[in-house]
């Protein structure tokens, strides 16, 4: 059996005003725990309590009642954060350093050796492809460059629980593709990860369990997979078929032997992710392809 | 001034321009300075204990683990009969409003010293116990700080104040340093003091301009950016983040100090005209005797010439036969063993003239000056004169006369200046005469008198002076360097108090109110002298209600305000307000104590026994500071809602 990596019991947040009166109820008595290796998805709509959650679990934010373990700890002890990655939402990292001297900095902080912190920063660096622009200050990155030195911040530590808040935020889609790709990755080492998203098709894509939050309580959650099972409707693959009206017709006579009725039929599409990402690749593969106003596209001969 | 209403001042925090010696270290780390440290410190724990349980921080007791809670429970029960002094001050405020009040008993808030010691002490115990329950947090999570981890955020610290320019606000200095000469016009004997002061005043406020700056908006900035989440997601102590960021700026600030230090010493010791080296390129270190006065119509304040702000004392010349001649007389109570040993030691003094007639234009007043050991017998010295009158042997040169008998009179007469320092050399043999034989009498005495009859010489006790350091030794810009530097850690100290009040206060407060608190703190601490008056009742006019009605109904400040119902309301709240800041000048940073450019401009040596001194009760005053700046970082939610 997996053993919890986190464990929330009524957790519950009000924020107060300076009286002391009520101002918001962020997040009310959330019960829900986390699995050792498993990818956790919190969803739900802007100010529903997902950022809140992750705020009270690192200990940010103090819960106004109810409990939180991390790691098997209280949220208030520091020493849970030897073993968690942290990627806030936005890019808070000090712009004024380089890439190498924020990883050395943030690597001072979990006591590491010397030569243990430079030999991580540099595996880092490279995973994260920042190798040419390690010595440019991070006031000089794109968006997408600094959210890749925010991950490497966060995995310095190599650590057991990774939190990733919007992780795919402003990202362009090659770039949420990679950090997709690079989450994928961090289950497979064995990691824990618990993100929270606004972009569904990535939590569906790569989460393993969800939970979605709407005004501060929890609405659903349990596994992707059968969250998403629509038990009412069957759906059939087929290829090296044409879409005729005599296949329409046979297909609703062998459906309602079957007490069933043919919804639609069509061919599937690709998503626009795939769709965009291949045409890049090809873009890739033959530069100097341009589209200029008034002409007509030169459609793609692949070899 | 009188003991008793020094009484309510600790010598922790206690001013030092009021008339007594600078503390020295056995005053700060005996009983009694531990002891004011402990009442006042714990004044202020124990009030913020009994603050917390109203606040239902009770309920955290229960989240401690047993042994903490057990630890905790003891301290705060031990610190109940501070708790309930505490009360019984706060209360104490209302004394105006009591029967038989009297306004002239000043004790103020928390340290009355007329309490039997004992009871002072079973008060410090439990004023003890309570630092120790506040600081139990801390002090349990001690072994947990990483000085890596203070190092690391020390060095972004620097790096951020390097990289974001702030350094540039120190070429300002600069320019006042190129161009300065032009705008200071002085006297030429005055140029060296002036240029010392102009350095001083522009380093100080360029300075703590920039301390205050940079500590007050490092932290809110780090919360507002939220860069300070990626720090405390890590396994970092709240209170590792305030000693980084405090060490960062102090290395900072003590690096540009030093490099200012040394552009300001040579600015300063570039051009320095003979005059003013004369004057004040020095480093003195001054002896000082008790001056008593005799045949003047007060022993302690000699005669008064109706000077109304004048601090010194006035004797005249002599009267005539029959009147006894007034005298002003140095006692030294020891002398420097140091002094025996040189061929020559200088006396030097800074004397005043009230002319009751107009005297000649540039000449002075001539002034006679004996110096006398505690084994000087007069009537032995007469006998060896005689006896060498006799045998027709010439008589004892000045040097052998000190040397035997303890006696030497200058055989110039000496003539001194308004404004100017005068000085005599007297007979290293004097001083090794004054320091033979145990006699509990002073060792050396001083008299002098004045030569004109129509004229006044003025004198306090710190206008004559011996000087401890060789003035033949020609190390004078040397040693005056070496006191400039001094003077320069007497702003670091100040520097240190302002970074970390405005540090600490950021840790609540947002950036432009922790600079606004804490230029207003440290303004507080500069003008306690004022706020002393105040407590006493000394200011004209009363106290600030007193005086707003005085604007409003233009009454004039030495006129008994009317018996009115209004004007008792508003004097008996103006006496609630001197009880409470009776107390509150107990928490204030003494500052102008820390301020030395006096010392360095004058050319005095500054004591490294005053410098340490000040340092101790510095640091013993930020203390407490630190330790709300950690419970404050501890206990607040560094995210907002979102």
């Amino acid at each position: 059996m997996a053993e919890p990596v986190v464990v929330t019991q009524k957790l519950t947040k009000i924020f107060l005003d300076f009286w002391g009166r009520k101002k918001k109820v962020a997040l009310r008595a959330l019960d829900f725990d986390v699995q050792k290796g498993e990818i956790f998805g919190l969803l739900g709509p802007n100010g529903s309590g997902k950022t809140t959650t992750i705020k009270l679990l690192l200990g940010l934010l103090f819960p106004t009642e109810g409990r939180a373990t991390v790691l098997g700890k209280s949220t208030s002890d520091v020493r849970k954060n030897e073993k968690i990655g942290y990627l806030p939402e936005e890019s808070y990292l000090y712009r004024f350093l380089n890439a190498e001297e924020t990883l050395d900095f943030y690597g001072r902080l979990f006591d590491m050796p010397a030569s243990v912190r430079e030999k991580r920063s540099q595996e880092l660096i490279d995973r994260v492809g920042l190798s040419r622009d390690k010595k440019r200050q991070l006031r000089e990155y794109s968006k997408g460059m600094r959210q890749r030195i925010g991950l490497a911040q966060a995995l310095i530590n190599d650590p057991e629980l990774v939190i990733l808040d919007e992780p795919t935020s402003g990202l362009d889609p090659l770039g949420a593709r990679w950090m997709k790709d690079l989450i994928r990755d961090l289950k497979r080492e064995g990691k824990t990860v618990i993100m929270c998203s606004h972009r569904l098709e990535d939590v569906q894509d790569i989460c393993d369990r969800i939970a979605i939050l709407h005004e501060g309580d929890l609405q659903s959650y349990g596994k992707v997979s059968d969250l998403l099972r629509d038990t009412m409707r069957v759906e059939m693959r087929a290829s090296q078929l044409k879409i005729t009206p005599e296949l329409e017709r046979d297909m609703r006579e062998l459906l309602a032997r079957h007490g069933g009725s043919l919804d639609s039929l069509g061919n599937p599409t690709t998503t626009l992710e795939d769709y965009f990402l291949r045409i890049v690749e090809e873009s890739k593969a033959r530069p100097g392809r341009r589209f200029l106003p008034g002409e007509q596209p030169v459609t793609a001969k692949l070899p | 001034m009188a003991a008793s209403t020094m009484g309510f001042l600790p010598p922790t925090f206690a001013v030092l321009s009021l008339e007594r010696d600078p503390l020295t270290i056995p005053d700060i780390l005996g009983w009694q300075g531990v002891r004011y440290y402990l009442l006042s410190v714990g004044a202020l724990t124990s009030l913020a204990l009994l603050l917390w349980f109203f606040s239902r921080g009770w309920r955290q007791v229960s989240r401690m683990t047993p042994g903490t809670r057990a630890a905790f429970l003891l301290l705060t029960l031990l610190s109940l009969p501070m708790i309930g002094l505490d009360l019984f001050s706060l209360a104490r405020i209302s004394r105006p409003l009591w029967p038989n009040y009297n306004p002239d008993d000043i004790t103020g808030f928390m340290i009355a010293f007329t309490r039997p010691a004992w009871l002072d002490n079973l008060l410090a115990a439990s004023a003890f116990a309570s630092i120790l329950a506040v600081a139990l947090p801390f002090l349990i999570n001690l072994p947990r700080l990483s000085g890596q981890r203070i190092f690391a955020i020390a060095k972004l610290s620097f790096k951020e104040a390097i990289r974001k320019r702030v350094l540039y606000a120190f070429t300002g200095l600069l320019l006042i340093l190129l161009f300065g000469s032009w705008f200071i016009p002085a006297k030429s004997s005055d140029q060296l003091r002036t240029y010392v002061t102009v350095v001083f005043w522009a380093m100080t406020v360029i300075l703590l301009m920039v301390s205050a700056l940079l500590a007050s908006f490092g932290i809110p900035g780090d919360i507002k950016s939220q860069s300070l989440f990626l720090i405390v997601t890590k396994p970092v102590e709240r209170v590792e983040i305030l000693l980084g960021r405090l060490l960062g700026y102090m290395s900072l600030l003590s690096l540009v100090l030093l490099v200012l230090s040394g552009a300001g010493l040579l600015y300063i010791l570039r051009g320095v005209s003979p005059e003013a080296a004369e004057e004040s390129l020095k480093a003195r270190a001054p002896v000082y005797g008790r001056l008593r006065y005799e045949n003047t119509s007060s022993s302690t304040q000699g005669d008064n010439v109706g000077r109304e702000w004048e601090y010194r004392g006035y004797i005249s010349g002599s009267q005539g036969a029959s009147t006894p001649q007034p005298k002003a007389i140095w006692e030294f109570a020891s002398l420097p063993a140091a002094l025996a040993n040189r061929a020559r030691v200088t006396a030097e003094f800074t004397f005043d003239i009230y002319r009751t007639t107009k005297g000649y234009e540039n000449q002075g007043v001539g002034i006679g000056m004996v110096f006398t050991t505690r084994n000087h017998d007069p009537e032995k010295m007469r006998v060896e004169r005689e006896s060498r009158e006799r045998q027709g042997k010439p008589p004892l040169s000045t040097e052998e006369l000190a040397g035997l008998f303890g006696y030497f009179q200058p055989s110039s007469s000496i003539t001194f200046y308004d404004f100017s320092t005068g000085s005599t050399d007297l007979p290293g043999a004097l001083f090794a005469n004054a320091l033979e034989g145990d006699s509990k009498a002073p060792p050396l005495i001083v008299t002098v008198t004045c030569k004109e009859s129509t004229q006044y010489v003025g004198m306090a006790r710190y206008d004559f002076y011996l000087r401890e350091d060789d003035t033949g030794s020609g190390a004078d810009a040397v040693r005056f360097s070496w006191n400039f530097l001094k003077g320069s850690m007497g702003l670091w100290l100040r520097i240190l108090l302002v970074t970390t009040i405005s540090l600490v206060l950021s840790t609540y407060l947002s950036g432009v109110v922790s600079l606004l608190v804490a230029l207003f703190v440290f303004m507080l601490g500069q003008f306690q002298e004022f706020l002393v008056s105040l407590v006493l009742g000394r200011v004209s006019g009363g106290g600030p209600l007193e005086n707003f009605s005085r604007l409003i109904t233009n009454e004039v400040a030495g006129k008994q305000l009317e018996n009115t119902a209004l004007n008792n309301v508003l004097m008996n709240t103006d006496r609630m307000l001197r009880e409470a800041l009776a107390g509150m000048l107990n928490f204030l940073p003494e500052v102008k104590s820390l301020s030395y450019t006096e010392y360095v401009s004058n050319g005095f040596s500054i004591g490294g026994e005053d410098l340490v001194s000040n340092t101790i009760r510095t640091c013993a005053y930020l203390l407490p500071w630190l330790l709300l700046g950690y419970h404050l970082l501890r206990e607040r939610e560094v995210a907002g809602p979102t």
